[in-house]
């Protein structure tokens, strides 16, 4: 994707111009496109954006500070009476995607009408230090692709650079970037200590046609995370959200098939697998903008425990199942888990929770809560 | 009251001196208990009441003031109330709306007014309806993505249907989603008017789903049942399964009644275990 041709406009809060990201703007987009602003012109809105607003939204950039805390605990650890937590930490540098899928959950959380990209990550780096120096024994894996992609805007912010040299300070701890891009040559000269994963999500190329719009293709994906396993950089695969079509047995057979045969379970970190899943309230704002033929907003779907539209448990359990099966057809030895599930897809799919799976186990394992620290 | 009145000049009128034409149609019940009330000659309260009747007419408030006077007359609006209320000629110049409407608990917002406009060209019976269940437009969001005709179609069966607020907004959501996937109207129209029409729409929705749990219910059908045991496919959110009831007179009984459900579950199992033959 064309960054410079994509943002219609771009707006710089006065507290970033001097900020190396503004700067870096600054001199790669035309001047007519970047304007400077003592604070936002837009109403913060109250209610949900209309599928017009959440468009407009991917096309207006907008550089400014962060003044809350950098970094918080996944989501699903929110969630741990009804799903099994990995002990995700993540580190948001930003909001919204400049990419569309059309199952995205931004589109029932965001409400901004630009695509933020904050501008002081030396703040972050303060508070990551000041928690890391507090916890520098405990395994705490650290993402950035939580509402926004850890790298499909990196080109113009760099951030990845300054990221992965800060970990090598860190070995214990783990930095995973999470995209649908193919932007990885900006960093694969940084030396690194080994600790730092780069991770796709990545479904079948039907999927990536239809419903992943304005990501990088299969190829791409997979030419980039070559690239990275070259460089000496961890990889992840995340075949998530598998989603059901009529030939979803093909598809996803050719999917385990082409990581199988391109990457050893040595070289890939991790695969995690999950079943399409969202929020209630976004099913109106995913039909105003993809339709009825979307195989998302079509999906046979049911409120589950926890609040979310899933598909029917016994289908989620049988796509995991074969999911897995598949992959483990090709080598036993591949790491497989499964993203935001019950309990009882665990047992379902693996005969046995992930605490008691060799390999998992140390993702699942309850981590000391982070001591407090103040930046 | 008092609070709203403060700094409030008004004087007393006939009714026959004010304008009835913001008559939104408030709940007679509660329009009848209410004095009669007027805006700069527009009637806002009192709207069945005759001449010769004293109206307390408010010349100088601010269209916030309004607003907040209004609201203490009518501390509980209907979505349908409101939004007649809110398009009546000259009112924006007399009450701020926007404001009133946040008192209201609701926040105008595109969607909210594309949903609104719709409304007032739906038939009355079913505003009525609306107003009466407490219906807001995030409950029905797929409407606007209707046409109109399609709309007034499936909403005047619906509100003739006297359903509850739940299965109105359970079927108005599955009709409209099977519309948008192109199945023909007059089917929709066709399952909606049957006494199941839940289960006709949930059937054509979700025809993978309804294909699984048919499967149970023949397989559960296939087996030979103890007496005194009844048994239903039921579906709990994203699990479908099995409810069985059982009827036992004694101990004996129950013993029994048990060791047929135990042949059940393991014919049940058998069944799940792959064909050795394929």
């Amino acid at each position: 994707m064309n960054l410079i041709q994509h943002f219609e406009k771009v707006y710089l809060d006065q507290a970033s111009v001097e900020s190396p990201v503004a700067q870096r703007i600054q001199k790669l987009f035309p001047a007519d496109k970047v304007q400077i602003i003592e604070k936002p012109t837009w109403p913060e809105r109250a209610g949900m954006m209309t599928p017009e607003q959440f468009d407009q939204s991917k096309k207006t950039l907008f550089v400014t500070p962060f003044k809350g805390q950098f970094f918080k605990r996944c989501p699903g650890a929110t969630q741990k009476k009804v799903l099994s937590c990995c002990n995700y930490h993540v580190l948001n540098l930003g909001a919204q995607c400049n990419m569309n899928c059309s199952y995205c959950y931004l589109q029932s959380y965001l409400n901004s009408p630009v695509l933020k990209i904050y501008s002081n990550l030396d703040k972050a780096l303060l508070e990551l230090k000041a928690m890391a120096d507090a916890n520098p024994e405990a395994p705490f894996r650290v993402g950035t692709g939580e509402v926004i992609d850890s790298l499909s805007l990196d080109p113009l912010t760099l951030y990845s650079r300054e990221l992965i040299s800060f970990f090598r300070n860190y070995p214990k701890w783990t930095l995973e970037f999470k995209t649908k891009s193919a932007e990885v040559a900006q960093f694969l000269d940084v030396p690194h200590s080994g600790n730092v994963v780069v991770s796709w999500s990545i479904n079948p190329r039907l999927i990536i046609q239809n419903e992943e719009h304005g990501t990088a293709s299969f190829e791409s994906r997979m030419q980039a995370a070559r690239e990275c396993v070259n460089a000496g950089f961890q990889i992840a695969f995340h075949i998530d959200p598998m989603i059901w079509h009529p030939e979803w047995k093909q598809s996803y057979a050719e999917l385990a098939s082409e990581i199988a045969t391109r990457f050893s379970p040595q070289e890939v970190n991790v695969i995690s697998v999950g079943a399409l899943r969202f929020q209630p309230e976004q099913k109106a704002m995913m039909r105003e903008r993809f339709g009825m033929k979307s195989l998302v907003t079509s999906a046979e779907v049911f409120i589950s425990e926890g609040g979310k539209m899933r598909y029917d448990l016994s289908l989620r359990q049988e796509m995991f199942h074969f999911m897995i099966t598949q992959l483990k057809s090709h080598n036993p030895a591949w790491r497989i888990f499964l993203c935001m599930e019950t309990p009882e897809s665990w047992i379902s799919s693996f005969e046995s929770h992930p605490m008691q799976i060799e390999g998992l186990k140390d993702l699942f394992r309850p981590l000391p809560k982070l001591q407090e620290v103040s930046v | 009251m008092a609070m709203v009145l403060h700094d409030l000049s008004f004087e007393f009128t006939d009714i026959s001196q004010c304008q009835r034409t913001w008559n939104f149609g408030p709940r007679h019940q509660l329009s009848d208990q209410l004095p009669a009330w007027a805006f700069g000659g527009f009637l806002i309260s009192g709207f069945d009441l005759e001449s010769p009747h004293p109206v307390q007419n408010v010349t100088n408030a601010s269209p916030e003031q309004a607003a907040e006077l209004f609201f203490s007359l009518y501390p509980y609006l209907s979505w349908p109330e409101f939004v007649r209320l809110s398009h009546q000629p000259k009112l924006a110049e007399l009450m701020d709306c926007d404001f009133l409407l946040r008192k209201y608990g609701t926040k105008s917002d595109d969607r909210y007014k594309k949903i609104s406009d719709f409304l007032l060209q739906w038939p009355a019976e079913v505003q009525e309806y609306l107003s009466d269940k407490d219906l807001r437009p995030f409950d029905m969001a797929i409407i606007d993505q209707l046409s109109l005709d399609v709309q007034k179609d499936i909403l005047s069966l619906l509100a003739s249907s006297k359903l509850s607020k739940s299965l109105f907004c359970q079927l108005l959501d599955l009709s409209g989603e099977l519309i948008l996937m192109e199945t023909p109207v007059e089917d929709v129209m066709a399952a909606l008017k049957s006494p199941n029409a839940l289960s006709e729409l949930r059937e054509k929705r979700f025809p993978l789903t309804n294909q699984k749990e048919l499967a149970l219910k023949n397989l559960m059908s296939s087996f030979q049942w103890p007496k005194g045991v009844s048994s239903q496919i039921l579906r709990k959110g994203d699990v479908h399964g099995l409810e069985i009831k059982l009827f036992v007179k004694d101990a004996t009984e129950f013993e029994k009644t048990l060791t047929g459900l135990r042949s059940v579950a393991s014919n049940w199992k058998k069944k799940n275990e792959p064909d050795p033959a394929l």
